[in-house]
């Protein structure tokens, strides 16, 4: 399952980036746990896990990020 | 499949404590500047206000010595404040509060009326903050008596510490280090996110942790400077050298046995402190082990400390105050070398 | 109300200047700051608290003070530094950390001393209330020229040293005058859920000394108020307190997302920026043309822009001056 930087993420073209990623490439997580910070202009927002599995990172800290980006899939 | 892993920021672990704490306990309540609505300008605090509501999340006006002298009260009326001094720097306003009246009540009153209220603030530098927002004085809390003081280096010690010192019956000092709090504005040291469980527990007060095991050299540090210790050992396991960290975690109690146990093993002795150089932590680490048995050092003990100037705001100026770990690396082959 | 030509120029020339400091000061912070923000990166580390907005404050008051005259500021001091005269290439400088900055990088932004025009500033709140007062007793004592006034912001008033100072001033009849910039916020808290009166200016009757409130964050009401209040001083009547209406245009510090601001209270105040409305007076009184006017503003850009040149091709210091100075 993808995690992806949904249009109400990044709306209107607002600069956002992933600032830290509370897992590491691999790691199982469980669903609703806080995967990853992301500043968009200069508030932050948490993404939660969609489902439990094994997290795969995508897209690395300091990054920035476009709507429609996949930042990590999770299986 | 391994269990999942849940990594906080210390940010987010206290806010959580805090919060696990106030559902148990109706006499917890937070005051202190900007903690309500923006959470706390260190993220201490984050949900606390929509959770609890605004009368045991309270936002301040910028009168520490009224507010903590209130906490004083409002504890020795049998609730458990935890109040917030934004950044430690600002103690000067209001220390008679905290030296003068929550230290020294419990002894005033014949152990009558104890104090059970924490005091977080937050401490340290190294981002261009200059000499009123970047100090630690980390001495002088645990220089005077009737306080305890803890300084967490990971979210896992910072929820445990925090457990227990709101369940302590006496002041607590609760240091949180600004590189290590994994604020948006700031850079965070990867390695203070950590795992933390859930459920509620507690890390003991006056229990140093060893959190590297060596043989050639004991490293103490607290807070940042345990990172960096870290970070030395490893960049030393490739000279050769095994380097033991201890993490201290609590300055009162100071756990003088750990520390000691460790020495005598390892006969070497370095402090890593951030904190003022002169009449400090460092000073008082190395005199525990002297005083206790100076036969143990195979060579003389040393330590790396802020030196005793007001931190400077220009950056070359202020990265050659501060402990890295190079510093650390450095002296260790230097102590290594002699005997 | 003040029709001199050349005071009103004056004014007009400080808060632009201000305005396009504050303005230059903004994108060098922020260099090196992308796109994560981390407030230890780039020229410029550290905090900042800009003035947009305030400089009515500023010029209002410091129109009226020489040199001799000493200003205590607060953490959000570039406007009051301006206005004072503060030179400034080294203060640039010093806000850039360099060598040559006021205080040889060792101050920044929060602490910038400039002993020539007696400006000072730093960052605890309440913090320069004693300090001016102690200036003012020692002009009082040796019988000198020159005032003091303190700059504070409406939070400060809730600090024990507020109280403590202003009862000082009043008992000891010292030419002393408190200025509180009243721009609503204390960092995300509203002035009416941190003060339980509406204005401070109340407070003056506490230690028997005029107060007065301006509203509306104009530079010619300001200047008419810090008029009376400094020639009480210089009279030898002792101290006066005014709290003024301003605007604070941009967050506490550069970084500040704002949320806690009411939804449209920042556009409100867009639209009542102290600057573009005293340019349109100006104008439409007939003190100043269109050309004066954008004569003025071309100058003033020239000169920020030359300090800010000189600020980022100045050296850093020597990692180890750190160590000078602790002691004279």
């Amino acid at each position: 399952m993808d995690i992806i930087i949904t249009n109400d993420i990044v709306e209107d073209g607002a600069e956002a980036v992933i600032a830290t990623w509370y897992f590491e490439d691999g790691d199982d997580v469980e669903k609703d746990a806080v995967l990853v910070d992301i500043m968009i202009e200069k508030v932050s927002l948490e993404l939660t896990a969609p489902r439990s599995g094994k997290l795969t990172i995508k897209k690395q800290a300091e990054v920035l990020l476009i709507e429609g980006d996949i930042i990590g899939t999770i299986a | 499949m391994t269990t999942p892993k849940r990594k906080l920021t210390i940010a987010k672990a206290i806010s959580e404590t805090i919060s696990q704490e106030m559902e148990a306990d109706d006499n917890v309540f937070v005051m202190g500047e900007d903690i309500a609505k923006l959470g706390g300008v260190f993220g201490t605090t984050t949900g606390l206000l929509d959770q609890f509501g605004p009368d045991r999340v309270r936002d301040t006006p910028i009168s520490e010595t009224a507010f903590i002298g209130a906490a004083v009260g409002a504890a020795a009326a049998g609730m458990r404040p935890i109040v917030e001094l934004m950044f430690v720097d600002f103690f000067g306003v209001c220390m008679d509060a905290i030296y003068n009246l929550a230290a020294k009540n419990s002894y005033f009153s014949g152990g009558n009326q104890p104090i059970p209220m924490v005091l977080m603030t937050s401490v340290g530098g190294g981002y261009g903050d200059a000499g009123q927002h970047s100090q630690c004085l980390y001495a002088t809390f645990a220089h005077l008596p009737g306080m305890k003081v803890v300084v967490p280096s990971n979210a896992y010690d910072a929820k445990g510490l925090m457990h227990t010192a709101i369940a302590d019956d006496n002041p607590v000092i609760f240091m949180l280090h600004k590189n290590l709090q994994g604020m948006g504005w700031l850079g965070t040291v990867k390695k203070s996110i950590v795992d933390v469980p859930r459920e509620v527990y507690g890390v003991p007060f006056g229990k140093a942790a060893i959190v590297r095991e060596g043989k050639n050299i004991t490293l103490v540090g607290l807070g940042v400077t345990v990172h960096m210790a870290l970070d030395a050992a490893d960049a030393l396991e490739k000279e050769g050298i095994d380097a033991e960290v201890i993490d201290l975690r609590s300055l009162v109690p100071l756990d003088r046995e750990t520390i000691f146990n460790s020495v005598s093993r390892t006969g070497r002795l370095l402090v890593i402190d951030d904190d003022y150089i002169s009449y400090g932590v460092s000073g008082e680490i190395i005199s525990s082990v002297a005083e206790q048995d100076s036969g143990v050092f195979k060579t003389s003990p040393r330590r790396i400390a802020y030196p005793d100037i007001p931190v400077p705001f220009s950056r070359p100026m202020e990265q050659f105050a501060l402990p890295n770990k190079d510093k650390i690396f450095d002296t260790v082959i230097e102590m290594m070398k002699a005997d | 109300m003040l029709s001199d030509v050349n005071t009103l120029k004056w004014l007009y020339e400080n808060m632009f200047k201000s305005r396009y400091f504050e303005e230059c000061m903004e994108q060098a912070y922020l260099e090196g700051k992308q796109p994560v923000f981390n407030m230890a990166n780039g020229p410029v580390p550290g905090e900042m608290h800009l003035s947009n907005g305030q400089e009515p404050c500023a010029v209002g008051v410091c129109a009226h003070l020489n040199a001799e005259d000493a200003v205590f500021a607060t953490h959000r001091p570039h406007h009051i530094a301006i206005a004072k005269g503060v030179n400034l290439k080294a203060m640039t400088a010093e806000i850039f950390g360099k060598k040559t900055g006021l205080s040889g990088g060792r101050g920044g932004h929060m602490h910038l001393f400039d002993t020539e025009v007696n400006f000072a500033c730093s960052g605890i709140i309440a913090e320069g209330m004693g300090p001016a007062a102690g200036v003012a007793l020692a002009r009082k004592l040796r019988n000198e020229p020159g005032i003091a006034v303190a700059f504070i912001g409406e939070g400060a008033v809730n600090q024990g040293g507020f109280h403590e100072t202003m009862n000082l001033a009043a008992l000891w009849k010292l030419p002393f005058v408190c200025i509180i910039e009243d721009n609503a916020w204390g960092i995300s808290v509203a002035k009416k859920d941190a003060t339980a009166v509406p204005r401070n200016d109340v407070r003056a009757a506490a230690y028997g000394i005029p107060g007065e409130y301006v509203e509306g964050n104009d530079p010619l009401a300001i200047y008419d108020a810090a008029e009376r209040a400094i020639a009480r001083a210089r009279a030898g009547d002792g101290p006066s307190l005014i709290e003024i209406e301003t605007y604070r245009l941009a967050g506490h510090f550069l970084g500040d997302a704002e949320a806690y601001r009411p939804e449209g209270e920042k556009d409100g105040l867009f639209s009542k920026d102290p600057i573009p409305t005293f340019r349109t007076y100006l104008l439409d009184s007939g003190a100043l043309g269109e050309a004066a006017l954008k004569k003025i503003e071309d100058a003033m850009c020239k000169e920020v822009d030359e300090a800010f040149e000189f600020a980022r091709a100045e050296p850093e210091p020597e990692p180890a001056e750190a160590l000078e100075k602790v002691f004279a």
